[in-house]
């Protein structure tokens, strides 16, 4: 098939997604609404430390840190879990199968018009909250940091949508796979920098830490964004990002592969 | 009095039902015990890590904010195995038209929504806060006595009503939006809001929480723990519920009105 042909393809599902989403706006709002509040309980908490600095931040900064998790998190997170893992337990990914259709590329397009939309409600939110937090935040992006935030965001929205497609393709295997995401879930708030920055955490644990694919996700942007980090571990961090791409990419090939062969279904 | 009876028989034959169901599918209630107290430790390291740095949020220290988040996880374990899982299921019934079974059935239509479905897989979260608990609150108050621990439990049932009116009638949203069936996101976003001790809001918010009955929710039955409770912060805790049960029950009538159903 040819490119032209592909793009027309991909670009008809991009567009179906995108008109899905004036019928599902409320649902936007609502987890967006969820989210603001979640980060107004933060900063109220933060603000009434004891301390003027936690974990190498001031509180302005760490409520900058907040927003930036708050905003990074509409670009790189992905729920496609549901979607791979719900057409491999009702059967309907024998659709997939037999069409010159990639299940994989219909999720990626699916979605990314979901998350384009999503962004743009959250740049509506983040103005709100720059409104009402303004002299509270510290965080202030140069053209530089802007340039080196891009392939650290697409590195970890890439690791993050292989991490879901990986999870959901497990269905094919199991029958019953919710626990998975959910620790995934739990792992990657905490060891994402979601729930506290790194630096919170023991000086030992670091290796550790440094170490999972969930560093690439949340806090590396915001440890670029408050120049935590020198330019040589910025590009180090970018290899090994490139690293876990490759390696989940494999795994979820290899998964989806095999689950294919073994997967078996009524006609439809 | 034949008719509270008749309720309590109902309920424990709900109850039974339930249970009947998750023992046949025991490993994945196994499965989900373990999830839970893994969701739970995230809050407790989290706390554990903020404690490295900081001594005190607001006037709580470690082991203060450790036993309020003890306390509103046994709330949150307690509002879950009895109503959680049932708010899911009112919104679906709203959205595709299903409710009309239940509005005909002889019982009163908000019980058999609200309580159908009992969540037995909390019930080992609920003893290992119940544990935790007792460990934290004996620590912090060496004069703790039975007293504190039956008041604390009861306004804590009283926080636990208020957030059911208050869930109920946020859900009602769903008969003017049928589309919004993510609506439990805000209510379980503002039920987390009483994790956290409610003196570190603005001083212009904290009202809200005493309107919304997050403080008897978590808070105030902490500090009645710690014997640190106010007679005024009782008075407004046990006031709350009242409210929105009022609201809820309104919401609720305008809300039938606005049901259209898909059976034929």
């Amino acid at each position: 098939m040819s490119f032209r042909a592909s793009l027309r393809k991909y670009s008809q599902t991009f567009a179906l997604s995108f008109a899905s989403i004036a019928v599902e706006k409320e649902v936007m709002i609502i987890w967006c609404i969820s989210g603001v509040i979640n980060l107004f309980a933060v900063t109220a908490v933060l603000l009434s430390a004891d301390t003027s600095v936690l974990g190498g931040y001031t509180k302005p900064e760490l409520i900058g840190y907040y927003i930036l998790v708050f905003f990074v998190g509409q670009i790189i997170n992905w729920f496609c879990y549901w979607d791979v893992s719900g057409v491999i337990y009702d059967g309907s990914v024998i659709n997939f199968i037999i069409k010159p259709f990639s299940f994989f590329k219909k999720i990626l397009v699916g979605e990314l018009a979901w998350k384009i939309a999503n962004i743009l409600i959250y740049i509506f939110a983040l103005l709100i909250i720059y409104a009402v937090l303004g002299g509270n935040i510290s965080l202030s992006i140069s053209g530089t940091v802007a340039l080196k935030l891009v392939p650290v965001l697409i590195i970890g929205s890439a690791i993050t949508f292989l991490m879901h497609f990986l999870l959901g393709s497990i269905a094919f295997y199991l029958t019953e796979t919710q626990f998975l995401i959910d620790f995934y879930f739990i792992f990657s708030q905490l060891l994402g920098g979601a729930i506290v920055p790194l630096s919170f955490f023991p000086e030992k644990f670091m290796p550790f830490l440094n170490l999972t694919p969930f560093r690439y996700t949340f806090s590396l942007p915001a440890e670029i964004a408050f120049s935590r980090i020198s330019d040589g571990q910025y590009w180090m961090a970018l290899v090994a990002g490139l690293a876990w791409i490759a390696f989940l990419g494999l795994g979820c090939r290899l998964v989806w592969v095999n689950g294919i062969k073994k997967f078996s279904a009524y006609g439809q | 009095m034949t008719e509270i009876k008749r309720y309590i028989k109902l309920y424990w034959e709900f109850v039974k039902n339930c249970t009947a169901r998750e023992l046949e599918f025991r490993m994945n209630f196994f499965i989900r015990t373990i999830v839970y107290v893994g969701w739970a430790s995230l809050t407790y390291i989290g706390i554990f890590l903020i404690y490295g740095q900081v001594n005190q949020i607001g006037s709580w220290d470690r082991n203060e904010m450790l036993l309020l988040v003890t306390v509103f996880c046994i709330a949150s374990s307690l509002f879950k195995m009895v109503f959680g899982q049932n708010f899911y299921l009112i919104s679906n019934y709203i959205r595709k038209g299903e409710l009309d079974p239940i509005l005909l059935r002889p019982i009163n239509t908000k019980f058999l929504l609200l309580t159908r479905f009992f969540k037995f897989d909390q019930i080992p979260r609920l003893i290992v806060f119940l544990l935790l608990c007792f460990k934290l609150a004996a620590e912090i108050n060496s004069n703790i006595s039975v007293a504190n621990y039956i008041v604390g439990f009861i306004i804590m049932i009283v926080g636990i009503m208020g957030i059911l009116y208050f869930t109920l009638a946020v859900f009602c949203f769903v008969f003017w939006k049928p589309r919004a069936w993510n609506i439990w996101e805000i209510t379980n976003t503002v039920r987390d809001l009483a994790e956290k001790p409610i003196d570190v809001y603005p001083k212009s918010i904290i009202a809200v929480f005493y309107i919304i009955p997050l403080a008897a929710y978590a808070m105030i039955p902490t500090l009645i723990l710690m014997g640190q409770a106010t007679l005024l912060q009782v008075v407004l805790a046990v006031g709350s519920p009242i409210f929105f049960y009022l609201i809820s029950k309104f919401v609720w009538k305008e809300g039938l009105k606005q049901y259209e159903s898909a059976s034929s």
